[in-house]
């Protein structure tokens, strides 16, 4: 466990403390700019998790109907056979259920490690300052910046947020950016399951920001404020990645309304999205058609004609 | 994240478990908390003491050396009984004077009120008695709301002071009497205290944290802050005298020779500055802070630095001499003795040179292996050097050779500045809770003595 500790120190902790650092030499000292710079930093260098994320909730929307006819198909009859050709589907669609929470997963550790770098480089005890001296790389630029400026605005980015302001901007956008790739509950969910996946749904897109607004009123403002730039940074790359498609009314709706079944008409399966690029063009289309219909009647009549302006556009252009 | 869609709930609830673990994982790793590095100080009343300041206590011990030093202190502060804890004697001298100036109040009375004012503590139901007595007065109603205001702003201000210390990191300052000592917080508040009971004379908040120490001149001391200021403050009273503003936080004890206060600060300058709180000069060569208390010979300062160097630098104008480079910080206070100046630095080696010019006086730095941050002494005709991680080296003052035998492990890491009795006795504080006591007049013989709980 030493041993594993010891790696995360010195393959993660270290250079990000030298890094975070250098950053806040190079932004005339500002520890706070640094860990906004960083946190961009951060989802640059995590944009293919990203946008795989992006595209298997693009993929998993698409073949909605798909699934919701599966589940007629064999509802309470045989679930091995469901769960067979679920998976079948999922292969064909290209669609990798652990894609949309790999990025999670990956920035776990970096939360845990930005939070053992902030401990270290902006610990209010001089102590802490001791022990940042054999963590600093022998760079010039980086080992004369001490003492650093923990503070931006109002905030010490080195204790946690006495004035609640960072915990509740975490909270919102956390919220936001949870509502806007989350998308409403279907009529079609007849099924005991379906419901409660439904109902868990709902139960994520509220708990998630109300636990890491709370964790922001505990842990180093820091930590909180990457949590808020990278929350915001994900609400703006998921606008120019899904563009008009994104439903920002739904950020108002506290308990969206079940939205009407899928259209029986669609049964033709997505193309698959493994390689060409027209052929992942065509299932994007398709996924959009297909997150429409799932839509209330009036929502997808509004889309649709939005579509259309984009393609008068689109042609004009 | 698209967790709605996620056909298998468990990947979910593995994700939502893994970012549970981690974030309690980081939830329980709170951030360091201060615990103070002040150096023990010996002291020469009642037939000796060695003041032990450790994390939020500082404690008298009686005695002087291994043999005679015992865990029974003469007392603590802040008292574990703040019942029998007598509010400050300014505060005292303070509201005997407001009795004093009440109308219509017999001398009886007057003298009886004083008495209950010298039983006021910090705590428990000695305020009451003295607030029935002010109201039993026949003052005017508008003197005894005022009396009673004192009284209670008194008693709040001082218990309030005791409950937030949190470490004690400078040097402690001593009266050249050796009736009062001096004592900072980090949390910013200086205490002057009697050195026989452990009352409080006086305090003051300073308004900002103090990591520094207090340094004594006659019936002034001088203290900095982490709120970039340097502050003249009278001995007796604790009433500042005048106050200096530096560019950064000043984590260092100033020191004072002659008629200069020499201060180093954050910023990575060296203020020298006149007795009436004017600059001198500045020196502001170093790339990088000083946090290390400056140490002044017949024609120069010398500072150690966080770009990794040992600065000289001229006592008349503050232009530089030399400096020599390390690997690391240097923090600690260099020693200075017969022109050789001793530096540890953070990068674990001791380095000796000549005062003057500044060339190694050793044919390579003794390499301790950890960082050192304590000020080296001199005792036993040795150089007493200790590391971090706890070891405790006597080293010959010509070569850096390790003299008679190994190191001593002081059992948990070292921060604290050394001190001597000016003798042979050395003392370490690590940051356990045990004083050790390092005889070192020939090898070195070690006696531990726990603090009281």
């Amino acid at each position: 466990m030493d041993y594993v500790a010891f790696l995360f120190h010195v393959g993660l902790v270290v250079p990000m403390t030298n890094v975070l650092i250098a950053l806040a030499r190079i932004f005339g000292g500002n520890y706070g700019v640094a860990i906004i710079v960083f946190t961009l930093l951060m989802r640059f260098i995590t944009w293919p998790l990203t946008s795989s994320q992006y595209k298997a909730s693009r993929a998993m929307q698409a073949i909605q109907p798909q699934l919701q006819e599966l589940q007629k198909k064999y509802k309470g009859k045989d679930p091995k056979k469901l769960q067979a050709e679920t998976m079948a589907l999922y292969r064909e669609a290209g669609v990798n259920p652990l894609g949309c929470i790999l990025p999670m997963i990956v920035q776990m550790p970096i939360w845990i490690a930005l939070y053992q770098v902030i401990r270290l480089s902006l610990g209010d005890a001089p102590e802490s300052l001791v022990t940042l001296s054999q963590s600093l790389y022998p760079i010039p630029f980086v080992h004369t910046a001490v003492p650093l400026n923990n503070h931006m605005l109002f905030w010490n980015l080195g204790q946690p947020d006495a004035s609640y302001v960072l915990p509740f901007l975490v909270a919102a956008s956390m919220y936001v950016q949870q509502k806007l790739i989350t998308p409403p509950p279907s009529a079609a969910a007849t099924t005991q399951a379906q419901q409660q996946q439904q109902q868990t749904t709902q139960m994520m897109t509220w708990m998630m920001p109300l636990m890491f607004g709370f964790w922001s009123l505990s842990v180093p403002a820091g930590l909180a404020l990457y949590w808020f730039v990278s929350n915001l940074s994900g609400i703006v790359l998921q606008y120019f990645y899904m563009g008009r498609k994104m439903d920002w009314r739904s950020i108002l709706t506290l308990s969206p309304a079940p939205a009407p079944a899928a259209k029986p008409a669609q049964k033709q399966r997505p193309e698959p999205r493994e390689k060409a690029t027209p052929a992942e063009t065509e299932a994007d289309v398709t996924a959009g058609e297909a997150d429409i219909s799932e839509r209330p009647a009036s929502d997808a009549a509004k889309q649709e004609a939005r579509r259309k302006r984009h393609g008068r556009r689109r042609g004009k252009r | 994240m698209t967790l709605a869609r996620l056909p298998r709930r468990p990947y979910l609830w593995a994700a939502l478990a893994l970012g549970l673990a981690a974030l309690l994982a980081t939830a329980c790793a709170r951030p360091p908390t201060p615990e103070g590095w002040a150096a023990p100080r010996p002291v020469t009343l009642n037939g000796g003491a060695v003041l032990v300041a450790h994390k939020a206590k500082l404690y008298s011990l009686p005695g002087t050396t291994d043999a005679d030093l015992s865990g029974n202190a003469n007392w603590q502060f802040p008292p574990k009984d703040k019942t029998t804890f007598p509010i400050s004697e300014q505060a005292q001298q303070s509201l005997t004077a407001s009795i004093d100036a009440l109308d219509a109040v017999d001398d009886g009375t007057k003298t009886r009120l004083k008495k209950l004012v010298g039983d006021l503590m910090v705590s428990g139901p000695s305020k009451s008695a003295l607030d029935a007595d002010i109201k039993a007065s026949a003052a005017p109603q508008a003197q005894r709301d005022k009396l009673t205001s004192a009284v209670d702003g008194a008693v709040a201000a001082e218990s309030s002071a005791l409950n937030k210390l949190q470490g004690f990191y400078g040097d402690i300052g001593v009266s050249a009497d050796n009736k009062t000592a001096f004592l900072t917080s980090f949390k910013g508040i200086v205490f002057a205290l009697d050195v026989a009971t452990g009352h409080v004379r006086w305090l003051r908040d300073a308004g900002a944290g103090i990591v520094g120490g207090v340094a004594v001149d006659g019936d002034t001391i001088y203290f900095g802050t982490k709120g970039k200021r340097v502050y003249a403050v009278a001995a007796a009273t604790g009433d500042p005298t005048w106050q200096f503003s530096t560019a950064g936080e000043v984590w260092a004890t100033p020191t004072v020779d002659g008629d200069t206060i020499y201060v180093t600060s954050l910023d990575g300058s060296l203020y020298a500055i006149d007795k009436s709180g004017n600059k001198k000069w500045k020196f502001p060569g170093a790339g990088s802070g000083i946090a290390s208390r400056p140490v002044v010979s017949d024609d120069a300062v010398y500072i150690g630095a966080f770009d990794n160097k040992l600065y000289s630098v001229k006592k008349s104008d503050g232009t530089e001499n030399w400096s020599l480079k390390a690997g690391n910080w240097f923090w600690a206070t260099p020693l200075l003795n017969n022109g050789v100046l001793y530096a540890p630095s953070l990068d674990g080696k001791v380095y000796a040179v000549d005062a003057k010019t500044g060339m190694s006086k050793w044919s390579q730095p003794f390499d301790t292996g950890t960082e050192v941050r304590s000020a080296p002494v001199m005792a036993g005709g040795g150089l007493i050097v200790a590391a971090r991680s706890g070891e405790v080296y006597k080293l010959d003052p010509a070569t850096g050779d390790p003299q008679q035998g190994g190191p001593v492990i002081a059992g948990t890491k070292i921060l604290a500045d050394l001190t001597t009795n000016g003798a042979n006795t050395v003392y370490v504080l690590p940051m356990s809770a045990t004083l050790f006591v390092v005889d070192a007049s020939a090898q070195l013989a070690v006696g531990s003595v726990p603090l009281p709980q």
